[in-house]
């Protein structure tokens, strides 16, 4: 009876280990920026993309830049930054989560 | 129950590195996080699980529990309970449980410091790696588990193998055992981040290159080690005999030697990349080679205590490695092409690459001699075993050569270098050089490859020397205010540049040992003398008066010990004892020389049978500068820990 007891305890410890990520799941978005900040080319590009958008969002609202320009330069760092993140090695939703994520990062800074 | 517990434990950590492996590959390829933190956990768990099993086969053995096969197989009730460390590793499977354990550990550590330096790879690192612990698992729970019962309990084992009764085996077979099994951490890496298609990033090479030194140092501790244990206690007098055991642990060492230099050329100048996989898939598959010689190999060797009938399976496990390895390396060789190339013969890339030939060469020399009795065996019906003196004629001058293009190498720069500018800085070097050489001469040393060998070593420390006093003063220099004293500024550049001055403290090391190989292999005198009590004997500058034996009758050994008075020129010098033990269980004898060491040279003095009397035939040797190889140890360990230790600035930025 002991012998099936400690069996028990033994085997079910490492279950409910490995179990664990399955039910407090981790932030893969946290995953990704870790990616990005892995590789310098890649993080050195990034850092100057979100710079770019958050100078212009602000630029923008405050009149200094016009809408032409403003959705120029908009577009031109979002297909930048685009580019980086297909490079990741990550799902699709993941992805598309981790831009969301970013854009309401960017906005809440300006 | 304890045992049964740890047996348990132990089903339960191969079941875990199963899911664990499926989980991080799967993890990986489908980008599922969870799956990947799972795997990853499941690893941790795998060290208090082995811990469980290796404290279940301590405790058998404390309470000398025979009914435990390995127990009875590996002890005795007249074992002292300190030997139950060494017990542990004696036999086969108690010393793969001790490697499971210690890959384990490595992982656990592998993983926390990959996890966040190389998310993408990371999950297929711990896959490659966890598949290394599986077949270890695999062989313990489902061919020979250490933890097995035996149907009838005796009352007694069978006893430790008596040759294992030795200070040095507390460190050398686990010390040799964990830097193998460690050369699995830096092919994990390399491997891992090749199927994650990273290869191009080349973020791997820090981490890859500081587990190749680790496993670099653990495992040239463990030759040192070895040697020593040799030198002490098997009797012959020698240090290194090429035995197989001996050799197999080598040949992995000399292929991540090249790879932690190789992997310098990645790191500075995106080259090599390829190179450099297919040296860590070589060093992998020789120490699992390495494993399955000890373990049952068709080599005779004086390692044979661990051996078992399933050498076969680490044989098959390494032809498993090297394929998928290779496999994977070609599939994935696209993604690692380099665009740099080597720009000139006169660069340090150049040195590297032929330092890496010079190495790769040597381990296939030392591999034709290990497995040639297999292969004459196999094709002419005979075993032919290759001896001494065809490693030595073989390798020996290639070493000198590898000991001079060390010595150079400094001298080139990266990139492109100019030759009229190599060979300026030569000359000095060269010069200097002579001195150590004419001192040689001086004191007696004559024979011409030795003085040439000096020669050379004393260019090698020269340019190591000069770098090292050229950057103090233009650091004392520079920084006048700040570092002043030169010793300061000595410091200041050494932490300067830790894997280049780290490199070179390794370097002056091998040098020290190098010398002190040469010199024992060209000048050792040997004899054979047969004494009586109250005989008088010379040899060289040495006399010995055979003053008296005594007999210690044990139940389990007879000890016989020889106690003599040296002299040297005449000079009484101290009383030395040699000791002979007969072990009735094993049928096997074991002597312990009488060595007294000074810096230049070693008087050894090891017996053959003694008679009732006490009449024995006792070989004599005289072995120069055997100290300076030992003593070179310790600063070869400084140069290896410095040369990875973690810069400054990055532990700020950590915290």
């Amino acid at each position: 009876m002991k012998l099936f007891l400690i069996s028990l305890l033994i085997s079910i410890i490492p279950g409910i280990v490995i179990i664990w990520p399955f039910i407090f799941k981790t932030n893969s978005l946290e995953l990704l920026e870790k990616q990005i900040s892995s590789d310098k080319k890649m993080s050195v590009k990034w850092e100057a993309a979100i710079s770019k958008l958050t100078t212009a969002k602000l630029d923008f609202h405050i009149g200094k830049l016009s809408n032409y320009n403003y959705e120029k330069i908009i577009a031109e760092q979002n297909d930048e930054m685009l580019k980086i993140i297909e490079k990741l090695d990550a799902s699709n939703t993941d992805k598309k989560m981790f831009l969301e994520k970013l854009q309401e990062k960017i906005d809440s800074k300006i | 129950m304890i045992v049964d517990t740890g047996a348990i434990a132990l089903l339960t950590a191969l079941i875990i590195s199963i899911y664990s492996s499926f989980a991080s590959l799967l993890g990986g390829a489908w980008k599922i996080n969870e799956l990947v933190t799972s795997g990853k956990y499941g690893l941790f768990t795998i060290p208090p699980l082995l811990g469980i099993a290796t404290g279940a086969l301590i405790y058998a053995f404390i309470t000398h529990d025979f009914s435990v096969k390995y127990v009875a197989n590996n002890s005795s009730l007249d074992m002292p309970d300190i030997y139950t460390w060494v017990a542990i590793y004696a036999g086969n499977s108690g010393s793969l449980l001790f490697i499971a354990f210690v890959l384990s550990i490595l992982i656990v550590i592998l993983i926390l410091n990959t996890s966040k330096k190389l998310p993408v790879s990371s999950p297929y690192i711990n896959f490659i790696v966890s598949i290394q612990l599986i077949f270890l698992l695999l062989v313990m729970v489902a061919l020979d588990n250490p933890l097995d019962r035996l149907p009838v309990t005796p009352e007694d084992g069978k006893g430790i193998n008596p040759l294992l009764i030795h200070f040095g085996m507390f460190i050398h077979p686990p010390t040799q055992m964990t830097g193998l099994v460690a050369i699995s951490i830096p092919f994990s890496i390399a491997m891992g981040t090749l199927i994650a298609n990273r290869g191009q990033f080349d973020d791997w090479i820090d981490i890859g290159r500081t587990w190749g030194i680790i496993s670099w140092i653990i495992l040239t501790f463990g030759l040192i080690l070895g040697s020593w244990w040799a030198y002490t206690i098997l009797g012959w007098g020698g240090y290194w005999a090429w035995d197989p055991v001996e050799n197999s642990a080598l040949m992995p060492w000399l292929i991540m030697t090249a790879f932690i230099h190789s992997i310098m050329v990645q790191k500075n100048r995106r080259m090599f990349r390829t190179w450099n996989m297919i040296l860590i898939i070589l060093a992998i598959s020789l120490s699992q080679m390495g494993m399955f010689i000890n373990r049952g190999g068709p080599v005779p060797s004086v390692h044979s205590f661990a051996q078992s009938t399933m050498g076969w399976l680490f044989l098959i496990f390494m032809a498993f490695t090297l394929l998928s390895s290779i496999t994977v390396l070609f599939f994935k060789s696209n993604t690692i092409k380099s665009k740099n190339t080597i720009e000139s013969i006169y660069s340090r890339e150049t040195i590297f690459l032929v330092q890496n030939i010079l190495f790769i060469v040597i381990a296939a020399i030392t591999l034709w001699g290990t497995i040639y009795p297999v292969i004459s065996d196999l094709f002419f019906g005979q075993i032919v075993t290759v001896g001494e003196p065809f490693y030595d004629k073989m390798n020996g001058p290639l070493m000198l050569l590898l000991i001079a293009i060390m010595g150079i190498a400094p001298l080139f720069p990266w990139k492109k270098g100019s030759n009229i500018k190599i060979a300026k800085n030569l000359i000095t070097p060269a010069i200097i050089g002579l001195l150590p050489m004419a001192i040689m001469l001086a004191i007696g040393f004559s024979k011409i490859i030795t003085l040439f060998g000096v020669w050379i070593f004393g260019i090698a420390a020269t340019i190591i020397i000069r770098e090292l006093i050229n950057g103090t003063i233009s650091i004392n220099k520079k920084y006048q205010s700040k570092y002043k004293t030169s010793i300061k500024s000595f410091f200041s550049l050494l932490l300067s540049n830790r894997p280049r001055y780290g490199g070179y403290i390794v370097h002056l090391a091998v040098l020290l040992f190098a010398a002190g190989v040469i010199h024992s292999t060209f000048y050792a005198i040997q004899k054979d003398i047969p004494l009586s009590i109250g005989d008088t004997a010379q040899v060289g500058k040495y006399s010995f008066l055979y003053v008296d034996f005594r007999t210690n009758e044990l139940e389990n050994r007879s000890e016989t010990t020889a106690i003599f008075n040296v002299s040297k020129d005449s000079q009484y010098i101290g009383s030395l004892e040699s000791n002979r033990t007969f072990f009735y269980k094993f049928k096997i004898a074991a002597t312990r020389a009488g060595i007294r060491s000074v810096p230049m040279e070693d008087f050894y003095i090891v017996p053959s049978t003694f008679s009732k009397n006490g009449d024995a035939v006792f070989r004599v040797y005289i072995n120069p500068m055997v100290w300076i190889m030992w003593a070179s140890g310790p600063l070869l360990f400084i140069g290896a820990i410095l040369s990875i230790w973690p810069r400054k600035q990055n532990r700020r930025k950590k915290s």
